[in-house]
């Protein structure tokens, strides 16, 4: 069964938990972690993991969480994952640090789709899970949030350099999200009294100092309007320097910039551009769809009407389409690992050809002489394999391999040229996109 | 050649057994029978072995003789399976081989044993099977050749770069190939200038004796390529552990034959060493890394105040597959790349960086799955990276202390975009000190 995946995280929107807690190390793990494990046990409800992994996937159990520990126990501490597949699915990372005094408990939680989030009754049971860890173990910083709101407010840098953050951390209210737990030093920086008086949903002291903060009663809705105006009026509350219409335009941007946008894609290639969508950051997701809504590919031209295709050349028909066969199964053998479907050579493997040499950078990555000696002769035969085996072409072999054509009805098709003209950068790749020149080869098939 | 066989191991045994029944297939060509019985009887050992085989044919006859007990003995193992190799090659070719010193052979693999170790013997023994590469390789670089392929834990670009550069240093502008001159196994052990074997020819006959015993496809023919999965089940002797290149052809020659059964294919697979060849010229981490080598000496010639990379150094030496050592660590590990300060203070030793590079597809990871990978290679480049050092290259021979360690990952498609990405890194560099995980 498939788990929850990083690319997952580009197709739909997520809730998202960080937390960033500590526990005594001189307490033994498992009673160290029991409090941690009782707390998701009782409240994550309808989310609740139901696998433990380590090296291996097992039931979830507490059973089967130590031996998970256990089996990723490195030098530096143990990382496991507890997961539930689907309807909603969870990814929860549990992340110890034991070289530390005190010892790191970090988790990072993802549930998907955020959706699941709109019932106020399971928010309200997140945010009490929350509060029971943050209450078993000090927190320096925690946040839950839809992952796309995150992205677009730069968590965890927030606009500081990688290194700065590397060296500060949260030592300050740089956001407020959705859920945000501040430790003391946070606190501190704020003043206890002015962070007790936040106007939010729920405002609330815990035990150790720190001070869980909930601004809105539902995490999925965060783009509401009464929901964005609570997020803006606690920052500003927080971080009194910064103006409060300010800090709500930038809030409505990101509203827009994560407004659904409905795909319209070049008919011919909207299968490829559906994937290429699938590889950016679900905050990137609409603004990615309007570009590829106004991207048109142009227009083919590696063609011949059939009554100028130049005749063949070649001694031995035989030998040059073996050689193409041969040239052609170097894609295979190219690509067969990412990409199964190149066996099949129908337009749908183009098509994951396609996406494929972009999603690798191809042109750009491997040197040039490589990619015009070895992969353009590969691309140009495998295409014109295609276009023989799906749209009945038929080779007509030339000496020089740019000169070879396919006859497709009343054209002739220059598939060595085409591939040429592919691999050269990452964007040809899109442009002379193989997927184009079959459904144009297939339109005028005759 | 059946007496012979009662002395081999068993899994050569086999190996001849499946050759002669190839050979006995009636509609197989003179041609054919020699691609069909060349993975049987090779175990996919790369046709490079022509340069190690024609260094034994004086062994070949020893063997011939029975005598295998003892040569198994003598010999080192890739001694003897290039013996063995030759014994049922060298006829079928016609290859031109020259008398040759089983003695010289000897000598390498005691030179070899001595050096490494029987285990490194061993090892080397698995590299040269697992490739073509690494076969030619060693076939043209003799002993040298040998011991770069074993600290270069089987990695020919590596070993390659390593052996180049030392020799550059030791003998001004000389190439591998000199290497050859010496010992057995050579190349040069073919030359002979007077019968009009010169290096040129003699290099241009053993390329066309490869062209012509080893087309880049098996044959069309189902049970043909059933026969020979049977041997591709188990991984032959010598692929090296965890060799995925390997399983990925097993896996592409199960679906051609899948294809040829149902009789949606007619062409056969690619040959191993073809299918090699293709996916060697387009492996990704050697990319990343001759990019990021690339980005790093522009970062050095820049001022100082706009450097992005090498902002500790004033005069930064960069070099490529540094082979190092941890003082009580075994082994011998290859740093993508060492910068040693060239200008150091006056009385100071020079600072030092390495940089570890990483082209890992990271998208498909699930969350745990990503924060371990993190956090293992981190911990690994701090092991072997890290610290005090022992640098082996001749030229910068020192122990040094390794200031920084930077695991560079490539960036792009290859890398998720959760938010929290940074935060991950963030615990890497607290959890394994010294460490920095960047993307690229």
């Amino acid at each position: 069964m498939k788990l929850l995946r990083m690319r997952d995280l580009n197709l739909e929107d997520t809730l998202a938990l960080s937390f960033e807690g500590t526990f005594d190390p001189d307490i033994e793990l498992e009673p160290a972690l029991e409090p941690f494990l009782q707390a998701l046990e009782e409240y994550a409800g309808e989310w609740m993991p139901n696998i433990a992994k380590g090296k291996r996937r097992r039931n979830y159990s507490r059973a089967a969480v130590w031996k998970a520990l256990e089996e990723r126990r490195a030098e530096w501490g143990s990382v496991i994952g507890l997961h539930r597949p689907t309807g909603p699915a969870v990814s929860l990372t549990l992340d110890l640090g034991l070289i530390h005094s005190p010892c790191a408990l970090r988790v990072d939680l993802d549930v998907q789709p955020l959706t699941f989030f709109t019932d106020e009754e399971r928010c309200r049971r997140l945010v009490e899970l929350v509060r029971a860890w943050a209450t078993h173990y000090p927190v320096s910083y925690a946040s839950a949030s839809s992952e796309a709101d995150l992205q677009l407010a730069d968590y965890p840098t927030f606009g500081r350099d990688d290194e700065t953050f590397y060296q500060n951390g949260f030592d300050k209210v740089y956001e407020v999200f959705w859920l945000n737990v501040f430790g003391p030093e946070v606190v501190k920086t704020v003043g206890r009294e002015r962070m007790l008086s936040t106007p939010a949903h729920r405002v609330e002291e815990l035990p150790n100092g720190s001070v869980l903060l909930v601004t809105w009663p539902t995490a999925a809705d965060f783009t509401r309007e009464e929901a964005r105006q609570a997020q803006a009026r606690a920052l500003v509350h927080l971080r009194p320097e910064l103006d409060f219409h300010t800090v709500l335009r930038t809030l409505h941007e990101r509203n827009a910039t994560l407004a659904p946008v409905e795909p319209r894609f070049h008919p011919d290639v909207a299968p490829l551009l559906s994937r290429l969508v699938d590889t950016v950051a679900i905050s990137k997701r609409q603004r990615r769809i309007a570009e590829l809504n106004a991207y048109q590919p142009p227009e083919p031209d590696e063609w011949l009407p059939a009554n100028a295709a130049l005749p063949s050349d070649v001694p031995d028909t035989q030998a040059a389409l073996e050689h193409y066969s041969l040239l052609a199964e170097y894609l295979v053998a190219l690509l067969h690992t990412e990409v199964p479907s190149v066996f099949e050579q129908t337009p749908e493997s183009l098509t994951d050809v396609d996406y494929q040499f972009w999603h690798d950078r191809f042109p750009e990555i491997f040197e040039r002489h490589n990619v015009d000696a070895r992969a353009v002769p590969a691309v140009g035969a495998y295409l014109g394999q295609v276009l023989v085996r799906r749209l009945g072409g038929q080779w007509i072999p030339r000496k020089k391999l740019e000169e070879v054509q396919v006859r497709v009805g009343q054209r002739v098709w220059l598939p060595f040229l085409r591939a040429y003209k592919y691999m050269r950068t990452r964007q040809s790749l899109l442009d002379c996109s193989l997927s184009q020149l079959y459904r144009e080869a297939e339109r005028h098939r005759g | 050649m059946s007496t012979q066989r009662l002395h081999l191991p068993p899994a050569y045994q086999h190996a001849l057994d499946e050759v002669e029944r190839a050979q006995m297939r009636a509609h197989y060509s003179a041609g054919n029978t020699a691609l069909g019985s060349f993975d049987q009887l090779t175990f996919g050992v790369p046709l490079g072995f022509y340069h190690l085989a024609a260094g034994t044919a004086h062994g070949v006859q020893v063997l011939r003789q029975g005598q295998y007990e003892q040569a198994t003995r003598s010999l080192a193992p890739a001694a003897l399976l290039v013996a063995v190799y030759a014994g049922g090659k060298g006829a079928r070719v016609r290859l031109p081989v020259p008398e040759l010193r089983l003695e010289a052979l000897q000598q390498m693999a005691w030179q070899l044993a001595e050096r490494l170790g029987g285990e490194g013997l061993g090892a080397v023994a698995r590299y040269v099977r697992a490739s073509r590469e690494s076969a030619v390789f060693v076939g043209a670089g003799g002993e040298p050749a040998a011991v770069a392929l074993y600290e270069a834990r089987g990695s020919v670009p590596k070993a390659q770069a390593w052996l180049s550069k030392a020799q550059g240093e030791r003998t001004g502008a000389a190439g591998q190939r000199t290497a050859a001159g010496k010992g057995l196994g050579g190349l040069s052990s073919l030359v002979d200038e007077v019968t009009g074997h010169t290096r040129e020819v003699v290099e241009a006959k053993l390329r066309q004796a490869e062209l012509e015993a080893l087309g880049p496809r098996l044959p069309g023919d189902a049970a043909l390529i059933k026969r020979l999965n049977t041997t591709l089940d188990t991984p032959p002797p010598g692929v090296p552990e965890g060799y995925t290149l390997w399983s990925e052809y097993v896996t592409y020659r199960q679906r051609r034959l899948a294809e040829l059964e149902q009789g949606r294919a007619v062409e056969g697979p690619l040959r191993w060493e073809a299918y090699e060849r293709m996916r060697g010229a387009f492996a990704r981490g050697l990319a990343f890394e001759r990019v990021m080598v690339a980005l790093l000496r522009a970062d050095a010639v820049l001022p100082l105040a706009q450097r992005q990379w090498l902002q500790g150094f004033s005069q930064p030496r960069i070099e490529t597959h540094v082979g190092v050592s941890k003082p009580g660590v075994p082994g011998i590990r290859f740093a993508d790349v060492l910068i040693i300060e060239e200008l150091p203070p006056a009385g100071q030793p020079p600072r030092v960086e390495t940089f570890s590079f990483k082209s890992r597809n990271l998208a498909p990871f699930d969350g745990d799955a990503l924060t371990e990978q993190l956090k293992m290679d981190a911990s690994a480049a701090q092991d072997y990276y890290g610290g005090p050092v022992d640098i082996l290259r001749p030229s910068l021979k020192r122990r040094v202390q390794v200031q920084r360690v930077r695991l560079v990952y490539e960036g792009g498609a290859l890398m998720p975009e959760p938010s929290r990405l940074k935060a991950s890194m963030n615990r890497v560099k607290k959890d394994i000190k010294g460490v920095e995980v960047l993307f690229q």
